[in-house]
């Protein structure tokens, strides 16, 4: 019962700003609401500002769009009690600039280095911009989650996933 | 002039940054952090990770689920069943697979298990950080009992990968709950007079009472997770409010404290464990009879799923991406100490004396690994010292002397 209504909420609050939302039938406790990117930080203030959760992580993924297209989905997961729900949005790799939520979720900066050094996402204003994860001497622009990246010296791609250098 | 007065008069008035980090031994994974302080009082600071960054997530996407599973394990030796979990029961729901009850009931036995471990390995780190080190001894002597029942019924003491796709690959048995049942009570014993120790001993108390406070509103926002959260009175338990393998048949009690400090982190990590205790008792003389696995394919029908798991240290949150293949095309993982991190660097450290940093740090239970670590204490461009971590440890005993 708390939940769906959990799940209500995140819809109402969300419905200014989605394109999209959706329940996958392989997991009814979460819901997934498709946004502009430009709605971001609204979106996000919105949830905060009416307590729905807490900011579980940012994830980012390599993928493509139904042309082909390569893509980033960029997935903010927020839990509630049992539910998940997630604000999501695609940017192509042209366009891979988003504001930071760091204004209003302020630990969300541990989140956002990592999107920017593995994915190459420039977010705008996040407040340190100083590498998390990856070395001090690795290039800049190099983002090794991309799937494109198969390893740093590219005479020798890794096999499998291993590099024995 | 003792090193502790020098200090004091060299640091009396301007901000200074001590960097701590990355490495040292009694730490289980390096971080670098920066600590602003101003003469004795932090003001500021920051975190850098990465030191031991192994590309685990990007490795996943070039295996199969069989081969993803052994690898994740290896994120954390320490909670390394917890990883297992989250990831394979991703996998289970994206094919449809149930698994049977008395897997689930190994599981959570596992878990459980596993909880104590962690949480008697942390109770001796966070205590020598304070300089009580007979407590440190103590906690560690008990702990490997908990490493021996796992050595002994699980093949291994740390990565003991009781899972498989589709179930587990041990069983509970009669000999397992005829041996383990004393031992359980023998710890539950010492359990409570941690408990004790903790809540009446007055120098314990003057180091922990008080100090690292963090409101139930600001962690409820930081989206603090596990024990570290539970102190602070957020009631936020995966077992509870996400009910995964084992703990949907076998509810778990939650153990939660208003205190909001770091004796609070104590007295909840050391009730979780008395908890841990008498539900491993329950469920392996209540264990569900039926096979242990179910058929797993191995190519996983494409989709998303989100699974979240109650780790020792907090909630580890899985996000797995199938493409219908044998290997996931993305496998994310916020691992449960990231999350605490993130509280001590926003808001926990700052205002807090640097002689209370060991034990703050210690007091999220942070996942450090065993390498070298190092102090600098900056006084100027060319007047620098460089102290270990032990001299760190030194530093905030002698200041409570």
């Amino acid at each position: 019962m708390e939940n769906m209504e959990s799940i209500n909420k995140f819809r109402e609050l969300m419905a200014e700003f989605s394109q999209n939302i959706e329940i996958p039938a392989i997991q009814p406790s979460r819901i997934d609401a498709f946004i502009n990117p430009a709605d971001l930080v609204p979106a996000v203030k919105k949830l905060h500002d009416s307590d729905w959760g807490y900011l579980i992580t940012i994830s980012a993924y390599d993928t493509v769009d139904d042309q082909g297209t390569p893509q980033i989905g960029l997935v903010y997961h927020f839990g509630e009690r049992e539910i998940i729900g997630s604000i999501r949005f695609f940017l192509p790799y042209d366009q891979l600039t988003i504001e930071s939520i760091c204004p209003v979720i302020p630990s969300a900066t541990l989140y956002e280095r990592e999107c920017m050094e593995l994915y190459g996402i420039d977010i705008i204003d996040t407040p340190d911009r100083s590498r998390l994860l990856i070395p001090d001497d690795w290039p800049e622009d190099v983002f090794p989650m991309r799937k494109s990246f198969i390893s740093l010296d590219q005479s020798q791609p890794a096999e499998n996933g291993e590099n024995h250098d | 002039m003792t090193e502790l007065q020098e200090i004091n008069k060299s640091t009396s008035a301007k901000k200074y940054i001590v960097p701590i980090g990355p490495q040292h031994p009694a730490l289980k994974e390096p971080g670098h952090f920066q600590f602003t302080v101003e003469g004795e009082i932090v003001v500021d600071a920051t975190i850098r990770l990465g030191y031991v960054h192994r590309g685990i997530e990007k490795a996943a996407e070039q295996r199969n689920y069989t081969q993803v599973l052994y690898l994740v394990e290896r994120v954390c030796g320490i909670c390394s069943h917890s990883h297992g979990t989250a990831f394979i029961q991703c996998a289970e729901k994206l094919a449809g697979v149930e698994i049977p009850p008395r897997a689930k009931a190994v599981r959570a036995i596992a878990g459980e298990i596993e909880r104590l471990h962690s949480h008697l390995l942390w109770l001796g780190v966070a205590s020598h950080g304070g300089g009580f080190d007979s407590m440190f001894m103590y906690s560690w002597r008990d702990r490997e009992i908990v490493m021996e029942i796992l050595e002994n019924f699980f093949g291994n003491r740390v990565n003991y990968s009781v899972n498989i796709p589709g179930g587990v690959k041990e069983d509970i048995t009669t000999e397992f709950i005829d041996q383990v049942t004393p031992k359980l009570e023998y710890l539950k014993k010492r359990m409570e007079y941690y408990l004790d120790v903790i809540n009446t001993d007055i120098t314990f108390r003057q180091r922990t009472v008080n100090i690292g406070k963090i409101g139930k509103v600001e962690t409820d926002k930081l989206g603090a997770t596990g024990p570290t959260a539970r102190a602070s009175g957020v009631a936020r338990d995966m077992r509870i409010t996400r009910p995964y393998d084992g703990y949907d048949l076998f509810p778990v009690n939650i153990v939660t404290d208003d205190r909001c400090d770091l004796n609070a982190r104590f007295v909840v990590r050391i009730k979780e464990c008395i908890e841990s205790i008498l539900y491993i008792i329950d469920v392996m003389n209540r264990m569900p009879d039926g096979e242990l696995t179910a058929k797993m394919p191995r190519k996983i029908p494409a989709g998303e799923y989100m699974s979240s798991v109650e780790a020792p240290r907090g909630e580890l949150f899985y996000f797995v991406r199938s493409n219908g293949t044998e290997n996931p095309d993305r496998v994310k993982i916020r691992t449960a100490s990231l999350c605490n991190w993130g509280t001590v660097v926003s808001s926990v450290a700052k205002g807090h004396k640097l002689a209370d940093m060991p034990m703050i740090l210690s007091g999220i239970d942070p996942c450090f690994s065993c390498n070298d670590r190092m102090v600098q204490i900056s006084r100027g461009k060319n007047d620098s010292e460089v102290w270990t971590w032990e001299q760190l440890r030194k530093y905030g005993i002698e200041y409570y002397q």
